[in-house]
């Protein structure tokens, strides 16, 4: 039974017709349709009026078309086909040359206004049976739908009629064809869409200054399209789409042992050796504390190396910025001369982060690059039209882990927005889209306003966790030595930190030390309370209590509930703790197991 | 604009002697012009809609007869229900074929410079060549 099963399945796989799939020559929207357009399919271009319908059928003709295959545009009571001649020689795919052989205009206008859309129908199949088109496509349909069967005289075509009949047409004719109408999206039951083999979606919307066009595939038989909202833009040469990155659009290489030098003297020391080739770093700082100049000496460190490098700016002019970097000594203008560099500006704050994406990654590919700059995050957010902020986080997730995925090491730049001294480390609530991140802030030590940074995180590497000052030079960003005399770095306003030797509590480990220490400085205190104070699992500080009592450095009391310390100050050790240390008298000898 | 003109003055040449070596009766001096413009008006018609072709020729018309006095009579309209020229006898009658000739031209030389000045020249230019080829390949309309 299993046999047979197979090889009627195995039969079906060979006899099966491999449909054939044409290039759209809309630069993204292979890819949403899941591989192209399905040769002899039946599809509707939706949308608004001014969505980019018309150019989107154009684009697709005039890569199609040949003199042998030619296409058929029909135009009805829309657009004159004189007005859309005007306008569409005006994008870079159109050729005149295809005019009139390749591609050929015909207006059924008169036909339209005829009652009875049989003289349309009969119309459009003469002309594809005389002129046997590869495409055909009817612009626009919608000026057919306003008739129902209640407003049809009796006896003639319905649309559903019309619709069923022209599709049949041109299928059989073996054309691809496409109907462009103007649809509320409340209007799909119309019998369109359930004939159609693919249903394309165009909409814009408009927020504040910015529009945002999209398209969607809600429909292709036979294929899996990219499903969701794809953007695109209209620009000179046409249509282009930038397909939604998604969630995990391949997974990530793996990490290689391998570590990219910063090119920040000290820099790599507190790394623990430079960065992991193929993270993605986010350097966090606030305004001024040199997040240019440290992601410019990581890009032309680069360069030096004879690595390829994309840097995306979003702040400043590209001159500015290789002015800048010509300044401290980093002459990047050869590099881009010699397609080693490529410095993307975008600026137009209408993006999506899709389009972005789209436009370093042909970057990062035709280059080869092995680092990309972004600076910063902050401009980034701020070039996206208001559409996007909101899922800022999300579609900034979705572009590194495709950037990552490509093996790219990413230097991003973020500016801190919280006010001095408050400190927010998970700047832009955007680090756990980053494998490092380091944090810039200026401190105030003796007077004196001082730069800091600390590696905060490195995810799957050791690295130093020491605060370390630095300087931005006219040669560039220097990593100096470590604040050990300070603490409370964090806060902005250090304080020297006196070094005198903890208490030696014989006997005991560090944390069993640590409480102890706890302890005398409340007196006494019940185990909640001290594990609210200094934290660990219940289970441990029992047992941590537990070492205490039996050592004779604490004892119960209260029956059995409180915990006091056999230590007091003024004694033997040494407690450190604030801005201060102390010393501390035992009151009795501990016994037991000490020693 | 110079140049606009002059290339629809040469394209209106070119079609009008297209349309008398194809045996349209060339012994009648207007009636290849005529022939040249009713096939313009018909191919337009089938890309622009006869109300479009109507209007570009209605144009034309206007601009010609500032130009030439003889086309006063010359009507748009339709014979064997495609577009023609309607009035050309009567004016040849009235005026003599060879300035009807020139008048005719002066129309066509009009429509091809609206569409030169709409679409430009380069594309004119290769909807009337087209045209003309697929004339002389099948006679069939082809825009």
């Amino acid at each position: 039974m299993t046999k047979k099963k197979s090889r009627v399945k195995a039969t079906v796989a060979e006899t099966a017709t491999r449909i054939r799939h044409l290039a759209t020559g809309v630069p993204g929207l292979d890819a949403v349709l899941g591989g192209g357009l399905p040769e002899f399919s039946f599809n509707l271009i939706a949308g608004s009026p001014g969505a980019g319908k018309t150019t989107l059928a154009q684009q697709i003709i005039f890569a199609n078309a040949t003199t042998d295959r030619p296409a058929l545009y029909f135009t009805v009571l829309g657009e004159p086909a004189l007005k859309l001649l005007r306008y569409q020689q005006q994008f870079e795919f159109f050729e005149a040359a295809a005019i009139g052989t390749a591609i050929q205009y015909v207006n059924l206008s008169e036909e339209a206004l005829e009652a009875d859309l049989k003289v349309v129908l009969d119309r459009i199949v003469a002309e594809v049976e005389r002129v046997q088109p590869g495409i055909v496509v009817v612009d626009s349909f919608r000026t057919f739908l306003g008739r129902t069967p209640q407003t049809v005289p009796p006896g003639t075509m319905t649309v559903d009629h019309f619709v069923q009949r022209l599709a049949q047409h041109l299928t059989t004719w073996e054309v691809t064809s496409f109907l462009i109408g103007e649809y509320a999206e409340q209007e799909q039951r119309n019998p369109v869409f359930t004939v159609a083999d693919g249903v394309v979606w165009l909409s814009q919307v408009t927020d504040r200054n910015s529009v945002v066009r999209k398209l969607q595939a809600v429909k292709v038989r036979g294929q899996a399209q990219m499903p969701g909202l794809h953007t695109f833009r209209i620009t000179d040469s046409g249509v282009q789409i930038f397909p939604r990155i998604p969630e995990q659009q391949s997974r990530r290489r793996a990490q290689s042992m391998r570590r990219l030098p910063t090119g920040i003297p000290g820099l790599d020391e507190v790394m623990g050796g430079g960065i992991p080739a193929g993270d993605a770093v986010m350097l966090a700082g606030p305004a001024g504390s040199g997040k240019t100049t440290f992601a410019t000496q990581f890009a032309a460190e680069g360069l030096r190396r004879g690595e390829s490098v994309v840097v995306i700016v979003f702040e400043e002019y590209p001159e500015e910025y290789l002015a800048r970097a010509k300044a401290r000594n980093q002459d990047m203008e050869e590099s881009i001369e010699t397609g080693k560099l490529e410095l993307i500006y975008l600026r137009p704050l209408d993006l999506s982060v899709d389009e972005t994406l789209a436009e370093i990654m042909e970057a990062v590919e035709q280059l080869g690059a092995e680092r990309v700059v972004i600076d910063s995050l902050s401009g980034f957010e701020v070039a996206l039209a208001p559409a996007f902020r909101d899922d800022f986080r999300e579609s900034l997730y979705r572009l590194v882990g495709a950037l990552t995925a490509t093996g790219v090491t990413i230097f991003m730049t973020t500016e801190t927005t919280s006010g001095f001294p408050d400190v927010n480390f998970t700047t832009e609530k955007v680090s756990f889209i980053t494998d490092d991140i380091i944090v810039q802030r200026f401190v105030e030590i003796d007077g004196e306003l001082r730069a800091v940074l600390a590696v905060h995180k490195m995810r799957g590497s050791e690295h130093s966790r020491e605060f370390r000052t630095y300087e931005v030079t006219q040669n560039g960003a220097v990593v100096g030595g470590p604040l050990r005399n300070y603490h409370r770095i964090i806060t902005g306003v250090p304080e020297m930190q006196l070094r005198l030797p903890r208490p030696a509590y014989e006997g005991l480990t560090e944390r069993e030390a640590a409480v102890l220490n706890t302890l005398v400085r409340l007196g006494g205190a019940s185990k909640e309370v001290l594990a609210v104070r200094i934290g660990g699992s219940p289970a441990e500080l029992k047992q941590t209590l537990a070492r205490l009592v039996a050592r004779g450095y604490a004892t119960l009391e209260g029956e059995g509930s409180r915990y006091r310390a056999l230590a007091q100050p003024g004694g033997i050790g040494w407690w450190c703790g604030g801005s201060q240390c102390k010393r501390w008298n035992i009151l009795r000898e501990p016994s037991g197991e000490r020693g | 604009m110079k140049s606009e003109l002059e290339s629809a003055r040469h394209l209106t040449r070119r079609l009008v002697a297209r349309a008398s070596t194809q045996g349209e009766a060339p012994d009648v001096a207007a009636v290849a012009p005529q022939a040249a413009c009713e096939r313009a008006y018909r191919h337009l018609a089938r890309s622009f809609g006869a109300a479009g072709s109507q209007a570009l020729l209605a144009r034309a018309l206007t601009q010609a007869q500032a130009r030439q006095p003889v086309l006063r009579d010359l009507r748009l309209g339709r014979q064997q229900s495609e577009p023609a020229l309607l009035g050309v006898p009567e004016m040849i009658l009235s005026h003599g074929a060879p300035k009807v000739a020139t008048a005719l031209e002066t129309v066509l030389e009009e429509l091809l410079g609206v569409l030169g000045r709409l679409l430009g020249d380069d594309m004119v230019t290769r909807l009337v060549e087209q045209t003309s080829t697929a004339d002389k390949n099948d006679d069939e309309d082809v825009i």
